[in-house]
């Protein structure tokens, strides 16, 4: 094996921790899928539902209630049928998870140490990397976990202890928006003794 | 019936008689017609016909969940709530 084709120690490191972020990313967008096929009825405007997996719908639809029924006294000992509707979104927490911490563990076998000249390159707007200087590259691969005559693939252990998250600002107004949508509705007055014989 | 509880302990909302917060679960949702306040002790009556859309949607994502939990190796139960 051509031990320069092997990737390098940052990459190799980096790869894990990229794949923690695209994780954050997944789960937060598995809570607006949530929130939009729980809490809310599709869009109205043709094809703004029909978003593809990984986007945002491009609009929402009317929030999704729960109406309840109750009596409520009046002042005169009427009472009175109420309907209230409550979006559901108000109801139910919502399943926020961020990852609190992680851990990964595995073996490289270092293949290959390189020392490269690298060119003067423009790293940034009003930056540029001067030329000559030497940067080490270290070029690893992740060992067998067996003999070759028994071949296993290598083995990365990973730890991950999420917890319940905080809100993001947009879910934050977006509930501040769904707790003002509570709705109540008031029926025709009924006199106590036509209550009491239902 | 589920008890995720991740869906366990929601928001609430003010009983629109005394304004204690009015706290139910998904489960909760799904499983009862009555709910009464701690508070004041009024009852509110679940209007399912109505809310049958959404109960559905409810129930249809709690299944899902059970579904995935039971593909987990190793999983015993929900992810404790904090």
């Amino acid at each position: 094996m051509n031990e320069s084709s092997d990737p390098l120690l940052h990459q190799v490191l980096a790869a894990p921790l990229a794949a923690l972020v695209r994780a954050e990313a997944m789960s937060a967008l598995a809570l607006l899928d949530f929130v939009t096929s729980v809490g809310m009825q599709p869009a109205a405007t043709p094809g703004a539902a029909a978003a593809t997996e990984g986007t945002a719908p491009s609009s929402l639809g009317a929030l999704r209630m729960v109406s309840f029924s109750y009596q409520r006294q009046q002042a005169d000992g009427t009472l009175r049928q109420q309907t209230m509707q409550v979006p559901v979104l108000a109801l139910i927490q919502l399943p926020v998870l961020n990852i609190k911490d992680s851990s990964f563990s595995f073996n490289l076998a270092l293949t290959a140490i390189r020392a490269s000249t690298k060119k003067a390159k423009t790293v940034a707007p009003g930056l540029k990397r001067p030329a000559g200087l030497t940067e080490i590259d270290l070029h690893v691969a992740l060992p067998p976990t067996a003999p070759a005559s028994t071949p296993a693939p290598p083995v990365m252990s990973v730890q991950l202890n999420s917890v319940r998250g905080d809100f993001p600002n947009g879910i934050i107004n977006l509930l501040q928006l769904v707790n003002t949508a509570l709705v109540v509705e008031e029926g025709a007055p009924r006199p106590p003794e036509q209550a009491d014989g239902d | 019936m589920a008890t995720d509880p991740l869906l366990a302990g929601g928001k609430g909302f003010p009983c629109p008689q005394c304004g204690h917060p009015f706290r139910l679960t998904a489960a909760q949702l799904l499983g009862a017609d009555q709910f009464a306040c701690a508070s004041c002790g009024l009852v509110l009556t679940l209007d399912k016909q109505q809310s049958l859309p959404t109960l559905e949607r409810l129930r249809a994502y709690e299944q899902a969940i059970e579904q995935i939990a039971a593909t987990v190796p190793g999983q015993t139960g929900r992810a404790k709530p904090r």
